[in-house]
């Protein structure tokens, strides 16, 4: 045995082979022993670990502060809104109370006390500064004000027309009671609403005073109360003022606004949240594929040509799907997308998305290696795989009973936008259409050599990046615990070529399947 | 720095000393790798966990062979391992089909180079080829290859012979050697380098 082993060692193409390559030598690039100098020192990782650590934690703490200081100053500002308000309302009332307060309790008086709240003020005020009211009221005894404020205004409707309510406007424009012989105010295009969540109401409030304690001064003089010379001045503002006639054109959103801030003092819903949702979605697809030849830069350039070429067939003008034979096969995806609300029908989305696709080749075991031809430039320029061994026979005219699964995994970043065709808050119809950049991670490929007679399996062939579209409608359903699941078919296709571009034949994947999927609301 | 000098600093985990040591062997072990592997990316790789079982296992050399060979010694191993990963590799190296492999003809080399004779032994199937690269080029000897790579001894013996056969008629085919009047292997090895 020894012998025969040194017979082998001693034979010339040895001796030749030792020789030929004993000073072969190729120079990893640096990335080799960046990898292997992390490896032997992990803990020189730690200081750069740590620095990023530090960053993101820096990050993450000022996000927070930022964002406790944004919600502390939108709560604030809440509140202050809301004791303004209240307050100023507190003293509308207190104002309104005190107007009715003349002790001739005039007709004329009590209309223009209870003319001076139209019905929606009365409740706003009633629920909102209840004490201050009650307060007013029934110091000065006149708790048949509210009793009485539909039949005065219907009185003002009717016959007095003391007082004219422009709704529209918003302003107040008071006649003569002629009937009471009683001076009325009159307070000119004083134009305020109330319900607007931008109006100061404390602003509002001083002018509506000036305005009515301009115009009132006079006119109410002999309606007023006598009072004592060291309170005059605050007894003239309290018999003087006169509650504005708010008219009633608040939009719905005033209405929601007033709700959330002022009638329950609640914060307002935070808007990200209900108009964000995150969806986890799988899908199971029949993939296709197209397969074209190219018609150029078959035959390399005698630069570029190492290997032997007698087998690289000039592109046949022939489709090349019919010299193979291929069947579609099973893929999936997987996925997560944040889904965000930009309006009452569209949504935008992106996510992180795991593609599985499939298709089959048939071909013919061969039981022993070929070698072929495959018209393939490699990465760096310089090595050519022109020669390649196969073991598996491409003969759509014979046997093919092989099965050759060409897999690949893809990890995307899907980004786009659906569109609400139609549908209530329980059920909705959706149409999206997404971009998917992505990267090909693995996968099994079986490509063809240049004469089309074999299958190569070589995964070097893989284009590293690609980009993937997809269109889908789908409905969802919104269960009542904060969740809708959807259902919907969806159709994916490859912009680009499974294969490096230097490969001669392209490869475009497409695949039509059934999406489920589970969205969660914040 | 010095062969010692790099062993002893590597030892002591020296990251300048290792650095060194990783300089002067891994363009030769690189091209070691490649012969095994697919393709230089999976070379590459090959290299980077060789070198770690190296550094992690340099203070088992003994001083009683040459450093370059021990270092070779344990990436040719850790390519084989690698290699045996591949459930196809084994299917490969048990396959005995020289007689039906085709080699088609070539162009002429414009000049021969020590990577075209690579890039030949690269062309054999996988099993042909780590048998050759480990019995002509790494010394082992058939037992041991059986021995590494699960197979039979005679498996490795006659994977062995088909390679030969099959590399010599590529290398012919190319114009990298030819044979005499004698039938003697005439290389052009003085350009091979």
């Amino acid at each position: 045995m020894e012998m025969e082993d040194n017979f082998y060692k001693e034979d010339e193409l040895s001796s030749f082979l030792n020789e030929a390559t004993s000073d072969f030598k190729m120079y990893p690039s640096r990335r080799i022993w960046y990898s292997l100098y992390n490896d032997l020192h992990p803990s020189r990782k730690w200081p750069s670990v740590a620095v990023c650590l530090l960053l993101i934690s820096a990050i993450l703490y000022l996000g927070v502060v930022n964002n406790n200081s944004i919600n502390k100053n939108i709560n604030s500002a809440a509140k202050v809104s809301t004791a303004d308000q209240n307050k100023s309302i507190a003293e509308n009332n207190s104002t309104s109370a005190s107007i009715k307060e003349p002790s001739d309790n005039t007709e004329a008086s009590k209309l223009l006390a209870s003319s001076a709240v139209p019905d929606n003020t009365v409740l706003y005020n009633q629920q909102s500064s209840g004490p201050a009211i009650e307060k007013d009221i029934q110091s000065n005894d006149i708790s048949s004000v509210a009793k009485t404020r539909r039949e005065t205004y219907s009185e003002i409707n009717t016959g007095s027309e003391l007082v004219a309510t422009d709704s529209k406007s918003s302003s107040i424009s008071v006649g003569k009671n002629e009937q009471a012989g009683t001076d009325i105010i009159a307070v000119p295009n004083t134009e305020i609403s109330l319900a607007s969540p931008n109006v100061d109401l404390g602003f509002i409030e001083s002018q509506v005073n000036n305005n009515s304690t301009e115009v009132l001064s006079d006119n109410l003089e002999e309606n007023s109360i006598p009072a004592s010379p060291n309170t005059l001045e605050e007894e003239n503002k309290k018999t003087e003022k006169i509650d504005l006639v708010v008219a009633n054109n608040k939009s719905d959103r005033d209405k929601e606004w007033i709700d959330n801030f002022a009638f329950y003092n609640k914060p307002k819903k935070n808007s990200f949240n209900s108009k964000a949702s995150v969806k986890y979605y799988i899908t199971a697809a029949e993939g296709f594929r197209t397969l074209t030849e190219k018609q150029v830069d078959i035959l390399p350039t005698t630069a570029r040509i190492q290997g032997p070429i007698s087998n690289i067939a000039a592109a046949d003008p022939l489709n090349i799907n019919d010299k193979i034979t291929q069947k579609s096969s099973i893929g999936i995806e997987v996925g997560a997308t944040l889904q965000y609300e930009l309006s009452e029908r569209w949504v935008a989305k992106a996510g992180l998305q795991y593609n599985y696709t499939n298709y089959i080749s048939y071909a013919t075991y061969l039981g022993h290696s070929v070698i072929t031809n495959m018209t393939v430039v490699s990465a760096d320029g310089n090595d050519y795989y022109q020669e390649k061994a196969s073991i598996y026979l491409n003969s759509p005219n014979s046997r093919n009973d092989n099965v050759l699964n060409n897999t690949t995994n893809q990890l995307s970043v899907p980004i786009g936008l659906d569109y609400k065709i139609a549908g209530s808050n329980k059920l909705k119809w959706y149409a999206g259409a997404t971009v998917q950049p992505g990267i090909i991670f693995g996968g099994n490929t079986y490509a063809l050599s240049s004469d089309k007679q074999y299958y190569i399996s070589d995964q070097s062939l893989f284009r590293k990046g690609n980009v993937n579209v997809g269109a889908e409608t789908f409905l969802s359903y919104r269960t009542g615990n904060g969740i809708s699941l959807t259902a919907g078919p969806q159709v994916r296709y490859q912009l680009f070529s499974t294969y490096k571009s230097s490969y001669n034949y392209s490869e475009k994947l497409y695949n039509f399947g059934l999406k489920v999927g589970l969205v969660k609301h914040f | 720095m010095t062969e010692e000098l790099m062993l002893a600093g590597s030892i002591r985990n020296n990251a300048a000393a290792q650095e060194a040591l990783y300089n002067r062997f891994s363009p030769k072990m690189l091209g070691v790798c490649y012969r095994f592997a697919k393709n230089r990316e999976d070379a590459e790789d090959m290299l980077q966990e060789g070198f770690i079982k190296v550094f992690t296992q340099l203070h088992q050399f003994r001083n009683e062979g040459s450093l370059e060979g021990w270092v070779r010694r344990i990436i040719v191993h850790t390519c084989i391992n690698i290699l045996k990963k591949n459930k196809k590799f084994k299917e490969s190296v048990d396959l005995i089909h020289a007689h039906a492999i085709h080699v088609k003809e070539d162009m002429i080399p414009a000049i021969m180079q020590a990577k075209q004779v690579v890039e030949c032994i690269r062309l054999l199937p996988i099993g042909y080829r780590t048998v050759l690269n480990l019995f002509a080029l790494e010394g082992f000897s058939h037992k041991e290859i059986g021995e590494l790579l699960d197979v039979g001894e005679s498996t490795s013996r006659s994977q062995y012979t088909r390679a030969k056969v099959m590399l010599e008629d590529i290398l012919v085919q190319r114009k990298i050697i030819f044979r005499n009047n004698n039938n003697k292997i005439a290389g052009l090895s003085s350009s091979a380098k």
